[in-house]
């Protein structure tokens, strides 16, 4: 089987996204979604959904299309050509398939139908303040009252909470012998206690904060309690990495193409600009930078399908610190590269730039995933 | 990771081959971080001949094996995780291979059973004091008389030559064509009166360059390769494993066992370098870096066993395979500190250190010197821009 080579399904996958993309969200489209309430087109969602995007991160026992994270993140790229302003990485991906992989097989039955037909949407609220991207970093508390939860914490970034029907939260549960073990559940967006202060982020996808006082959540908003939520939140986590990396690189390359369209035709001194071998070489540099992503992300995405958790993280970690700095250098570069007008908003290049400059800090920015890359490379030394 | 099964386990026998066979002698040097002398090279390539190794990726009619690029590939990634000197691919990888796809029958009956059992060695002849990277300017001629070419000018950045039995060269002999026309190719026994090797000594120490004279030279005419002013032709036909190959995952991978051996060994502040931030950071970069380049070369791999065209964009595997080198040598230098800093010529010529210093120190220096080379050779850093900003980006 193929590791890097694109198969037949995954070819149809990439050209009808990007004929989507290309014909059916344009500027105007996407300012609308930048523009909407919660960022969020109910058309652009049901679209989404008929398109199968929905159904394809979910299982095929749940009502979806059970596509590998290889697949997702094929789509994923084209969606970051175009940078689609909907939460379909937030909801479609993270939300969705930790649902998938957490919920009771009642919970399942009575959602991820609706989820993969887009007439639901849920959001994951992965992080606490202070947790700088460690969703396993939990305070949240949630103490068994009367055969319910009253569940109490904050959450900060949470991706796509905005007009979701529901989020879903981490917290911890008392267990017996007085220990705390983290539990997940998922909260109607309208319960009493739960309040959202919902924003746009810098580059127009939005979010929100979320806070849960005196929530009281019912014994069916838990999700299964016989769940590794720990490890169900790790592999979720790190798949929505991947599958983000998959869109920053459709993002950086489409940000090349558009760079190296206008170095052709701008003239100074009297010659296209991309005449300029200081210029090519620099163009050079980023291109060799989007297809390593590309390389190392296509490779991480087999490795979390096959590897044992060692290789998982590390693959993970390498491919989003790699995606991140590339990112960094790709906004960077084409701001300059453009001159002034990469500084304006009104210009298209402008829209990639916060895109990737957003991208390069979420889920954690190169720093941390070195860092994560440093502690397992410790942890395999202590065990050889 | 991206291993089939059979190449999987083709790894485990090749692995399981050079640490049963690989003399202990240069096994040690080239774990110091010296170079391997030639004797040293000559046993170890006579062994390798025995196993059938030395050039498994010729075709099976020339005295190979016909491995595939995949085999070939893994064999050097283990070669060198298993501390094997690089090999010369001069001989076994650019003068063998071009003759057997451009040398007449006399020529391949005469050279590549020797070549093949590694008892004769190569040089290449192609630099000259004015013709580096823009090689097409090359000025050394060879003029027809007699029977003869008779050759006149000089080599220069020649690796080996003083231990070369033959040289294959670069040679004008219309300086009325355009640069890359009227170039020939021609194989000089290095015997031949008239050629004098000057050793040239870096600033690593080693003299792994020459400079070569051509003084009324005498060459056979049937020395020529290929057809008279088609030489840069051949000159420019590498092989496509070849190309792969210049990703060096297993030189990246070499050099990164050493900076974790040290990392984990040196101290400061009462804690290991792996633990301190900057070390750390820097470590887990690179790595991060490898990981990158080998997932990228992986890629161009998978594309070549399909038998799709790997085309001008494998350049990036050269660009970013030897800056990486770089970068691993200099955080190993960084790590030792003032370790890397007592000179001992003796120690990197080969004989142990008589310094009081740790293992890897007393050559650290001189390796990070010589892997500075990386980005010059073989098209320089620069020249593989070139090639990418106009054939990939169509600048």
């Amino acid at each position: 089987m193929s590791t890097f080579t694109l198969s037949e399904n995954q070819v149809m996958l990439a050209e009808s996204a990007r004929k989507y993309v290309e014909r059916g969200y344009g500027t105007a489209v996407r300012a609308a979604s930048v523009a909407h309430a919660h960022g969020c087109s109910a058309e652009r969602w049901s679209e989404f959904a008929e398109m199968g995007w929905l159904a394809l991160p979910l299982p095929e026992a749940d009502g979806g299309l059970g596509g590998s994270v290889a697949d997702i993140c094929v789509l994923a790229e084209e969606l970051g050509r175009g940078l689609v302003v909907e939460p379909w990485l937030a909801s479609g991906v993270l939300a969705a398939t930790l649902f998938a992989t957490a919920g009771t097989p009642a919970q399942r039955a009575s959602w991820l139908p609706a989820l993969a037909a887009g007439g639901k949407r849920v959001a994951f609220a992965a992080w606490e303040p202070g947790s700088r991207f460690d969703a396993t970093q939990v305070t949240a508390r949630a103490e068994r009252v009367d055969g319910a939860y009253r569940l109490n914490g904050v959450k900060e970034l949470a991706l796509g909470a905005p007009g979701a029907d529901a989020v879903i939260v981490c917290a911890l549960c008392n267990a017996t012998g007085g220990s705390t073990q983290p539990a997940l559940f998922l909260l109607d967006a309208g319960m009493p206690g739960l309040d959202l202060q919902s924003y746009a982020m810098v580059d127009g996808r939005h979010a929100a904060h979320v806070r849960m006082h005196n929530l009281m959540a019912p014994e069916g908003a838990r999700l299964d309690a016989a769940v590794d939520v720990a490890r169900a939140i790790r592999m979720a986590i790190e798949e929505a990495i991947l599958v983000q990396c998959a869109e920053t690189t459709g993002a950086m390359a489409r940000a090349l193409e558009i760079t190296l369209d206008y170095l052709k035709t701008r003239k100074q001194f009297g010659r296209v600009l991309a005449s300029n071998q200081v210029l090519q070489h620099r163009l050079v540099d980023l291109h060799v930078a989007i297809e390593e992503t590309r390389a190392l992300v296509r490779a991480a995405a087999v490795v979390v399908s096959t590897g044992n958790d060692a290789e998982r993280g590390r693959y993970v970690a390498a491919a989003k610190a790699y995606a991140s700095q590339a990112a960094r250098l790709a906004w960077e570069e084409v701001v300059q590269l453009h001159g002034a007008i990469g500084m304006t908003d009104e210009y298209l290049i402008g829209a990639y730039v916060k895109h990737l400059a957003v991208s390069h800090t979420l889920f954690g920015d190169t720093e941390q995933h070195l860092e994560r890359l440093a502690e397992i490379e410790e942890r395999l030394h202590r065990t050889t | 990771m991206f291993d089939t099964p059979e190449i999987a386990a083709f790894r485990a026998e090749v692995r399981a081959f050079v640490r049963a066979s690989l003399p202990d002698d240069l096994r040690a040097a080239v774990r110091a971080g010296q170079q391997a002398s030639h004797e040293q090279t000559e046993r170890w390539n006579a062994i390798l001949a025995r196993q059938g190794w030395l050039v498994p990726h010729w075709p099976v009619e020339a005295g190979g094996l016909g491995w595939d690029a995949a085999h070939r590939l893994a064999f050097d990634e283990e070669m060198a995780t298993n501390h094997s000197p690089e090999m010369s691919s001069i001989t076994f990888d650019m003068i063998g291979p071009v003759l057997i796809r451009f040398g007449t029958p006399a020529q391949k009956a005469r050279f590549l059973p020797a070549i093949a059992t590694g008892t004769q060695h190569w040089c290449q002849g192609y630099s000259e004091p004015n013709a580096g990277s823009d090689l097409a300017s090359l000025k050394t001629r060879a003029v027809r008389s007699g029977g003869h070419y008779v050759v006149n000018g000089s080599k220069i950045w020649t690796s080996g030559a003083q231990y070369s039995d033959w040289i294959f060269c670069l040679t004008r002999t219309d300086p009325e064509a355009k640069a890359q026309e009227g170039i020939s190719f021609l194989l000089v026994d290095m015997q031949t009166p008239g050629i004098t090797v000057r050793p040239i000594r870096g600033i690593h120490g080693w003299e792994v360059f020459n400079e070569v004279f051509f003084d009324d030279v005498a060459v056979p005419l049937d020395n020529l390769v290929g057809e008279e002013n088609r030489g840069w032709t051949i000159a420019k036909s590498l092989l496509e494993f070849e190309r792969l190959k210049l990703a060096r995952v297993g030189e990246n991978k070499r050099r990164m066992a050493r900076a974790r051996e040290i990392g984990w060994r040196e101290m400061e502040q009462g804690e290991p370098l792996m633990r301190r931030p900057w070390f750390r950071k820097r470590f887990a970069g690179l790595q991060m870096r490898l990981m990158a380049l080998e997932a990228n070369a992986a890629r161009f791999l998978e594309r070549a066993t399909l038998g799709l065209p790997i085309g001008a964009e494998v350049s990036m595997l050269k660009l970013r395979g030897s800056q990486l080198i770089q970068q691993w040598e200099a955080l190993t230098v960084d790590a030792l500190g003032p370790s890397a800093l007592p000179y001992d010529m003796a120690a990197v010529l080969g004989a142990a250190t008589t310094l009081p210093l740790p293992a890897l120190a007393a050559t650290a220096s001189s390796r990070r010197f010589l892997s500075r080379g990386y980005t010059i050779a073989g098209g320089s850093s620069e020249i593989q821009h070139n090639i990418l900003a106009k054939q990939v980006l169509g600048l």
